[in-house]
């Protein structure tokens, strides 16, 4: 009980953790709810304002307006939902998936762990970018083929780090004694090796999240990902560019959006990684 | 030696892995919704007019016949098939663009790591001064930022509005025509003696190349700052000091090559990092490299050429990879000995 | 009180390579500020050899820092001086002090796994170590004839310390060396420029025990060959009566006893020093220890900081620190109540 109580208060310790969490938070708040949040919340989808059509930020529209008229700041809370929710999806499968593979390749080794080790090989012989772009462009254009793209691209990254850290813990003293105990496999590998990965596998998750959300945004910037009319940030910073250099703020704030999302989770997994690594390792030398 | 035979048998391993490669690819293309045919000919194209390309591409052959016809093509000949785009020889097109790329991506990568190391090293002396939280704020907010809207905002500063820098291109339109030795502007100027060239070569590859190596700088200075924070508290560090090396040797020679040990492996993830953001940041510059044509060919859905440049990217991966761990050999004697 | 002591220093001023003058060194750390020595004096005459005897955490490694001067950040120079060969070392400049370590005083460190640079050659390390002193203005104009110079120097260093083939040692890594064989690199490093005085710190300690009465052997002849003046720290009371000409006893940052080896050894006054040399294990006897444990130096005894422990305490041991007294031939001790026997 009271570890958990630590780390959580050494994670405010960290002032960067404390504006990642912020950020984090109104992220999520504005994913959940965007239609509270935002001040013309129609402008999420297909309205067409020809009269406020490219205006430059003011009072009443704080990042400016679109090509269509419409409140870019609006859009960008819209874009939080999809960007989360496209990633959040991507990223928990992906690590799910990979997670599952890289205790079975880690704990039984042998024929199926090489099969499934050089699977995920294969996979990750391209960087995750180009694969997703051909996959999504072979499966055609859109927010499902994003996600099976990005999830299919990125669990190998998973499967690969589990088996590593399995095949490293699975020399423990307390596995071999759990084994000599007559323990289940299912038990051995979900209660006594999963537990120690996580750590890990949660600050990666958060820093890959940020990656996850970096790798949405080019597949919608080429027109691979969310189409229009709904509001995406990659998609916005795409539509923006036939209106440069005059509507200048219609590419910064999008790009800006993505820019603090993304910051806000490396910041996040940065500050994990400082409150659970030094404790995980004390705590192991205390068992 | 050793780097010797590391090196064939990692060149070996690749055959299988980009054949792998290869399979998914004609898998995920020919077996799924979009019909090539159709892509090719255009919404407006007849049957008959489909049923010529069908027979001109060879798809009309059997998928596993196809497969066979290409993987021999590049094995016997090197040859990737004809573009359905630009209605050339795709391994003409990729080598003619080739020089480009690489000199954008080399000279990004390297400045990048330089500068990262060079900031990494400083901020880890500094430790916890304002100096390091500087530091590490831009190195956080480099791997934060997405390259292709830093490539929109320089475009639009230093293009646009201060208009000190070119917003397209390789050289200036009027110095194209300058004869290519070895296709790389910068070394052909200094080799012609073109200074104008030369400079214009440079300026050109400001822009781009700061928004490629944004996120190798932070990379590689936050790797190299945490390498050396755990090298400094090393007894050698200290026995070195209290025998006075100067302070200069100590950290620039005997720490930081320490420091740099965990940096290597990264390296090969930033080839492939870099690689797959010339996709993008190409497009942007109208850069005439292979990132450019890549990104094309796939929203193109040129099926040949996109195999193509899927192999490309798969071995510029692979030689990241290998060129990290070269590096790590090179610096670490530990790893010589078996 | 310690009248006695400052006619000493008066007097044989030439002859003391060094001496530490009531050197008062704190570290802050989180649980506040510990006295890692406290009002420490020690001399060490000229080509003599002085033993620091004393448990973990007495403080022998801090005092072997403030004389190489490279305490860390977080440690605070109170007071004192430390005089090499009259200088205060405290008071000198980084690139002063520079100049002086590894030439005119030099270490030979506990850890000879740890001690040398893993990714580079012996040569360069050495190297390194000496071309800023012997060659100081950095002429590059004849680098060959330079690293020539430097090699056979080394080489010839090497050959002193007893290593087989040291041409061929020059090149490799120490990773492919054995501990006995880079001691051995690491005692010729702390000869090669004829130092004034060498900083032994536990040279032994990590070693087995047949390799480490080689070092022991060879650290003897080399010694009384070159009649180096020694700061050997050890916590080995046998090493320390092999080797040392003198010995000076330390508990919780504190001396408690200085005294020439064979006076102390025939005669240890202080009880700790007593308890010390009984405890050593001899066959038939069993095993003897000093009851209790060192304590910890944030909550350090009052008084004299041994006296929890001691058998032989008086009420004035736990009010006073005991001041420094001479029993006799340079024997000097800070006890109130010691055995004298």
């Amino acid at each position: 009980m009271t570890t958990y109580k630590l780390l959580i208060r050494k994670f405010f310790q960290d002032r960067n953790g404390v504006i990642a969490l912020i950020i984090l938070s109104i992220l999520f708040v504005a994913a959940i709810i965007p239609s509270s949040l935002a001040p013309h919340p129609d402008d999420f989808g297909a309205t067409i304002n020809p009269r406020e059509r490219l205006e430059a930020p003011s009072p009443k529209h704080l990042c400016g307006t679109d090509h269509m008229g419409r409140d870019i700041f609006s859009r960008l809370i819209g874009g939080a939902r999809v960007s989360l929710m496209l990633c959040g999806i991507a990223t928990g499968s992906a690590l799910l998936i990979g997670t599952l593979v890289g205790l079975i390749a880690g704990y039984y080794e042998g024929w199926i762990g090489l099969l499934l080790m050089r699977i995920s090989d294969i996979f990750v012989s391209l960087p995750q970018i180009v694969m997703a772009l051909v996959i999504v462009a072979a499966l055609g254009a859109g927010i499902k083929n994003a996600i099976l793209a990005l999830a299919v691209t990125y669990w190998p990254f998973w499967s690969r780090v589990v088996y590593a850290d399995v095949i490293s813990i699975k020399k423990s003293p307390f596995i071999e004694a759990a084994k000599a105990l007559g323990t289940g496999t299912t038990r051995i590998m979900f209660l006594h090796i999963l537990p120690n990965i996580v750590p890990n596998i949660i600050i990666r998750s958060t820093i890959g999240m940020g990656g996850t959300i970096l790798t949405a945004a080019v597949l919608s910037y080429v027109g691979l990902g969310a189409q229009p009319p709904i509001s995406d940030w990659g998609l916005d910073l795409s539509s923006s560019r036939a209106y440069l250099p005059t509507a200048w703020w219609y590419a910064l704030f999008p790009g800006l959006a993505i820019f603090l999302a993304v910051m806000a989770f490396n910041m996040a997994g940065d500050t994990l990684r400082d409150v659970l690594d030094p404790k995980l390792r004390r705590s192991r030398k205390e068992t | 030696m050793r780097i010797i035979r590391m090196v064939m048998a990692r060149l070996f391993l690749l055959i299988p892995t980009l054949l792998g490669l290869v399979t998914i690819m004609f898998f995920l293309t020919y077996c799924l919704p979009a019909d090539p045919v159709s892509v090719a000919a255009g919404p407006l194209a007849t049957l008959e007019q489909k049923a010529k390309i069908r027979k001109l591409y060879g798809f009309d052959r059997p998928i596993y016949v196809q497969y066979i016809h290409y993987v021999k093509g590049i094995v016997l000949a090197g040859d990737f098939g004809q573009s359905l785009y630009t209605h050339r020889q795709i391994s003409h097109d990729i080598i003619q663009r080739l020089p480009a790329t690489l000199e954008l991506s080399l000279c990004s990568l390297c400045m990048g790591a330089l500068l990262g190391i060079v900031l990494g090293v400083y901020s880890a002396i500094h430790k916890n001064s304002i100096v390091d939280n500087l530091i590490r704020g831009i190195t956080i907010a480099g791997i934060s930022l997405a390259s292709f809207w830093v490539a929109i905002e320089l475009q639009l500063t230093f293009s646009s509005a201060l208009d000190i820098l070119p917003l397209v291109g390789r050289i200036d339109r009027d110095l194209e025509s300058l004869r290519h030795i070895t296709g790389f502007y910068l070394i052909d100027s200094i080799l012609m003696l073109n200074f104008q060239a030369l400079l214009s070569a440079l300026s050109h590859l400001v822009l781009p190349g700061i928004a490629l190596a944004l996120v190798p700088l932070g990379t590689i200075a936050r790797f190299a700052r945490a390498g050396m924070i755990g090298v400094m508290e090393r007894t050698y560090i200290q026995y070195e000091r209290a025998m006075g090396v100067t302070q200069r040797l100590v950290i620039w020679k005997y720490a930081l090559k320490n420091a740099l040990v965990g940096t290597m492996a990264q390296i090969g993830l930033l080839f492939g990092y870099v690689l797959a953001s010339t996709f993008v940041i190409e497009k942007i510059f109208r850069w005439p490299g292979i990132g450019a044509y890549a990104l094309d060919s796939i929203l193109f859905l040129d099926y040949k050429a996109v195999f193509a440049v899927s192999l490309w990217a798969g071995v510029v991966y692979s030689i990241g990879g290998l060129l990290g761990d070269i590096g790590l050999i090179l610096i670490d004697p530990r790893e010589v000995t078996e | 009180m310690y009248a006695d002591n400052i006619q000493m220093k008066k007097s044989s001023l030439m002859e003391n390579v060094i001496e530490v003058n009531k050197l008062t060194v704190s570290y802050v750390t989180d649980q506040g500020k510990v006295k890692a020595l406290d009002d420490v004096y020690v001399t060490i005459k000229k080509g003599s050899v002085r033993g620091v005897i004393g448990e973990s955490g007495c403080g022998k490694s801090t005092l072997a820092k403030s004389i190489l001067q490279i305490l860390p950040a977080a440690a605070e120079i109170e007071s004192g001086e430390v005089l090499f060969h009259g200088v205060d070392l405290l008071r000198k400049s980084d690139n002063e002090l520079r100049a002086i370590r590894g030439k005119a005083i030099t270490l030979i460190p506990q850890d000879p796994f740890d001690s040398l640079n893993p990714v580079f050659t012996i040569e360069t390390q050495m190297r390194d170590i000496v071309a800023p002193k012997l060659f100081p203005k950095r002429i590059v104009l004849n680098r060959s004839k330079v690293r020539e110079k430097i090699r056979r120097l080394v080489i010839n260093k090497l050959k002193q310390v007893q290593l087989p083939s040291p041409e061929k040692l020059l090149c490799r890594y120490p990773h492919e060396l054995s501990g006995g064989q880079k001691q051995r690199i690491l005692i010729a490093a702390a000869l090669l420029l004829n130092p004034l005085l060498v900083v032994a710190d536990e040279p032994t300690t990590s070693l087995d025990v047949t390799v480490e009465a080689q070092i022991l052997e060879l650290l003897k002849d080399l010694i009384s060959e070159y009649k180096t003046s020694t700061l050997y720290i050890t916590h080995n009371l046998d090493v320390a009566s092999a080797i040392c000409d003198y010995i000076t006893v330390m508990y919780c940052g504190q001396i408690i006893e200085s005294a020439p080896s064979d006076s102390f050894f025939t005669n240890p006054a202080h009880p700790y020093s007593r308890k010390l040399l009984e405890c050593l294990p001899k066959p038939g006897r069993g095993f003897i220890d000093i009851p209790g444990r060192v304590p910890s130096l944030i909550v350090a005894p009052q008084g004299c900081r041994f006296h929890p422990r001691c058998e032989r305490r008086l009420k004035e041991c736990s009010k006073e620190r005991p001041p420094q007294m001479n029993i006799g031939a340079g024997h000097w001790i800070c006890c109130y109540n010691p055995d004298l026997n």
